[in-house]
């Protein structure tokens, strides 16, 4: 396929200045998005997905520097935009929907102000608003439209607010869509629902996606390739069905076998014991060295390049000659 | 004990770091070295009156000026400013130790003592500051000591209704819970164990509350139903300057900028200790 | 909630509530004063018959408790007695009905002001954080709250009315004769008044708006691609106000305070100056009812800034 990638990243790095000194979290992350792909980005907490979604988007606070070799969208270059040029890209070509929906409203606006605001966001004007959100509340499945049009953020459910903002999304219509673990705040059944929400629309939409979630189960059932994270790099990058039939990276394999496991795949649950490293003095050679059960002496010395090809590439010295 | 060292030590640092609590030491302990001592070294006394020199400006001889009895406006000043701090203070920490008092005892007891406290706590709050005072004075007279009454009635509430949030919060720390099993009595609990992991915001009122508490007395005694002549407070000697303002501005002027002076420094030095307080509340001094 | 009237007058009870026990509280602590109010006023070598007409008039030989009761049976309806010595006896209601309109007057003008002050500073001061423009708002502000509101008086007096002759240094015209000349004659006193006030507001609506511009609604609305300033106007503005109000009732209690010795300074007719010349008169009744009108007045103030902020805030009001 060589149509151009709708997301081009190289060596993104992140870094938050502090008074105490200044803390990489997003360490040389290198991404790549096809048209109507969805990317899973797999890590634990603070493993900087999240940062990741977020200086994408340049969303980050005033003390984070953000930095990269390359950032293109669509085959454009955005890295050089300025502020009022790169605002003018969100919510049209790219749009994030947030872990905790309730939160991502204007608690002072009712829902109706969001979706207008939405709608002339995208063609200008508010003409036939009302129509095309309360179709769109339908759309994703919201039961009686014109009822929750009235309400404000503090009487929906997460669940339902979570719908909302993906209606909203949808409605701009952009190239590409960062999801931040979008079901991670929800409770079980309403999780399903919103899943299978993504799976239905996921066909309509000629969005691509970025889909950060730390539940590897979850990214098997949505994604075409994952990108698994640990400590601000990308360690194992590859399509989830040879992710999961033969992750290279022993973290990988520890989240792979946790996912089958759950899944009742015969597998035991093998706990990854450890934690992740303290990225304000990070040890040296491979950071998830201390952790690894296969880890050889060197590892603990120089850290690994990426070994592979572009459809499958580990950050490990294991797989060295692969 | 260590651990307390070690993190008092921390607190001189971040304190010293924080350039508006710098500031406002500073600026605080000129103005408290100036009240302190800045009258004994003045060549002259409060009262001493020099006739030939009625209502003269500032000058190199008085660089405050004189007063309408020729008396050295810079000398009165410094007089003045240790009577309103005194009676600021004192005042302020009749205020804080009844109130806080009152506080923990309504927090930690809860039930019957917490309602009544409370509300008479918000009843003295609803009344505006000033008007109370004022009230005040009209009740118990005037002079210096009942400023002082009429400050601390004014502040009570405020140091009641911190202390109360504040014990509300530590209550359920672990080591109070242990100084309860242990069976300590409740005095002791609370002067012991919770009182010194509420203090931080405590002081902070309390600094912010003498500058407050030298406003209301300035107020009272610049109407003259506070402190009375011949003792010099701020608000008396402005009062005096009121009289031939248009003759002598600089007396009045001159008082003004001295108070404005000394709040502007206990109110940096309340801001200062409350941007240093402000994560370190948390902490507290676990035993 | 419950319905709107129900809260509203909800709240209008207790706050009458609190004026009665407040009203009660203060009449208590003053006739525990010691000293006979009849030979205070007459002096010491009055006669006794001219103290026995008075002690009758003002119902000084009944038992506290009943005098309690007429004393609140009148406020009830309005009437909080004779004044003793200031306007030689006529009802404390009238002086009152002249006076509350002046205070409440300048009291609305000086918080006008303020707020229109602090709006600006505040915002500028939260837009620029960081800049020469923050540190030079902050540093106003922190001035002032420094400087004594009467002190300020006689600043402005000395550089607007003397110095340049734009505005009046004494006498003030009630807004009943003339709203413009009530303005003009009244800006000096609520600007001395304002400016502690605005200094306070505005380091509030400052932190307010930097801790609302934290909020993930307003990345969200960024990442929606919202211009900067309608981001501002309608999720960080529009949100940061509630706080921001609070604090300004909160603060009546100890601005309210300013108006009193303003009032004297300028020779503005007002509740104030009624209050302090009755306490130099040796006034009671005078100094009571006034007491219990500024009480009444920082409650009603309360009640309307807990209103304002229920109604803009969804949370509350829905």
């Amino acid at each position: 396929m060589s149509a151009t990638p709708v997301l081009e990243v190289r060596d993104l790095r992140t870094r938050f200045e502090l008074h105490g000194g200044s803390l990489e979290v997003v360490r040389g992350v290198d991404l790549s998005l096809a048209p109507g792909e969805v990317l899973g980005l797999i890590g634990e907490s603070g493993s900087g997905k999240t940062m990741t979604g977020l200086s994408i988007l340049r969303l980050l606070p005033q003390n984070a520097r953000v930095s990269s070799a390359m950032l293109r969208l669509g085959g454009e270059d955005i890295q050089a935009l300025g502020e009022a040029d790169f605002q003018a890209l969100r919510g049209r070509r790219m749009a994030m929907i947030f872990q905790n929906p309730v939160g991502a409203l204007n608690p002072a606006k009712r829902v109706a102000w969001h979706l207008r605001e939405i709608a002339r966001r995208r063609r200008g004007d508010t003409s036939g608003w009302a129509s095309a959100a309360a179709g769109a509340l339908a759309e994703v499945g919201i039961p009686h439209p014109e009822r929750v049009l009235r309400l404000y953020p503090h009487q929906l459910s997460g669940g339902m607010a979570q719908r909302i903002l993906i209606a909203m999304v949808m409605a701009l219509e952009p190239d590409l869509i960062i999801a931040d673990e979008p079901t991670t705040n929800l409770d079980n059944i309403v999780e399903r629902q919103i899943v299978g929400l993504f799976r239905r629309l996921r066909g309509r939409l000629n969005s691509s996606f970025l889909f950060i979630t730390h539940d590897m189960a979850l990214a098997r059932i949505l994604c075409d390739r994952i990108a698994v994270m640990y400590a601000g790099e990308i360690v194992e990058i590859g399509s989830t069905r040879e992710l999961f039939a033969a992750p290279r990276h022993p973290y990988t394999q520890g989240l792979v076998a946790t996912a089958m496991a759950l899944q009742g795949r015969g597998a035991r649950l093998k706990e990854i014991s450890g934690e992740p490293p303290n990225l304000a003095a990070p040890p040296p050679g491979c950071l998830f060295a201390p952790r690894c059960l296969q880890a050889l002496p060197r590892c603990r010395e120089i850290a690994p390049p990426a070994y592979g090809d572009a459809a499958h590439r580990v950050r490990c010295y294991l797989a060295e000659g692969t | 004990m260590r651990a307390r060292q070690q993190q008092n030590r921390r607190l001189a640092r971040a304190f010293l770091a924080n350039p508006t609590a710098v500031t406002g030491a500073g600026i605080t302990l000129i103005v408290l070295l100036a009240a302190g001592l800045g009258a004994t070294l003045m060549p002259y006394g409060p009262g001493e009156a020099d006739f030939f020199n009625l209502i003269s400006p500032p000058s190199w001889v008085h660089p405050f000026g004189t007063d309408s009895f020729g008396r050295d406006v810079l000398t009165r000043v410094m007089y003045g400013a240790r009577v309103s701090l005194a009676i600021s203070a004192a005042g302020v920490a009749l205020a804080a130790v009844i109130g806080t008092t009152a506080g923990m005892i309504s927090a930690y007891e809860g039930g019957y003592a917490d309602l009544v406290l409370m509300r008479v706590a918000d009843l003295l709050f609803a009344f505006p500051a000033f008007v109370l005072a004022l009230f005040l004075m009209v009740v118990l007279g005037y002079g210096s000591a009942n400023v002082a009454l009429a400050i601390a009635l004014t502040y009570l509430p405020i140091f009641a209704r911190l202390a109360r949030n504040m014990t509300l919060l530590v209550r359920e720390e672990p080591y109070v819970e242990a100084a309860r099993l242990m069976a300590q009595s409740t005095p002791r609990i609370l002067l012991r164990e919770i009182l010194p992991n509420i203090a931080a915001p405590l002081i902070v009122q309390a600094t912010i509350g003498i500058a407050f508490g030298i406003i209301i007395e300035a107020g009272l005694s610049f109407l003259g139903i506070g402190v009375q002549p011949p003792t010099p407070s701020l608000g008396v000697i402005m009062a005096d300057g009121r009289e031939y303002f248009q003759r002598g501005p600089w007396v009045l002027t001159m008082t003004g900028l001295a108070i404005s002076v000394a709040l502007l420094g206990l109110n940096l030095l309340g801001d200062g200790l409350r941007d240093l307080m402000d994560p370190r509340l948390r902490q507290g001094v676990s035993q | 909630m419950p319905k709107p009237a129900l809260y509203i007058g909800g709240r209008l009870i207790g706050a009458g509530l609190t004026v009665l026990v407040g009203a009660v509280a203060v009449y208590v602590v003053m006739r525990a004063a010691p000293g006979d109010p009849a030979l205070a006023v007459l002096g010491e070598n009055a006669r006794p018959d001219a103290v026995a007409a008075f002690r009758l008039k003002h119902h000084l030989d009944q038992p506290f408790w009943s005098q309690l009761a007429i004393w609140l049976a009148g406020l009830a309806h309005g009437d909080f007695g004779l004044s003793l010595t200031i306007a030689g006896g006529i009802p404390i209601a009238e002086l009152i009905a002249l006076r509350l309109p002046v205070t409440a007057f300048v009291g609305l003008y000086a918080v006008v002001i303020a707020v229109l002050i602090s709006l600006a500073l505040g915002t500028v001061a939260a837009l620029r954080r960081g800049h020469a423009v923050d540190t030079i708002a902050t540093s106003v502000a922190v001035l002032g709250i420094s400087m004594p509101d009467f002190w300020l008086s006689y600043m402005l007096v000395f550089a607007f009315a003397l110095g340049w002759r734009l505005f009046p240094a004494y006498g003030f015209i009630s807004p009943v004769e003339s709203l413009s000349s009530a303005l003009y004659s009244g800006f000096l006193p609520a600007l001395a008044i304002a400016a502690p006030m605005a200094a306070v507001f505005a380091r509030m609506l400052r932190t307010s708006l930097l801790e609302t511009a934290g909020r993930e609604y307003v990345v969200a609305a960024r990442s929606f691609g919202f211009s900067p300033g309608f981001v501002f106007r309608h999720y960080v503005f529009r949100n940061a106000l509630i706080p921001y109000l609070t604090v300004i009732g909160l603060q009546i209690r100890y601005l309210l305070g300013g108006v009193v010795v303003i009032e004297r300074i300028f020779g503005i007719q007002g509740m104030g100056s009624l209050m302090v010349d009755a306490a130099f008169a040796r006034d009671y009744p005078t100094v009571l009812a006034c007491t219990v009108v500024f009480l009444g007045i920082v409650l009603m103030v309360n009640v309307a800034v807990d209103l304002v902020c229920v109604a803009l805030d969804p949370r509350r009001s829905t």
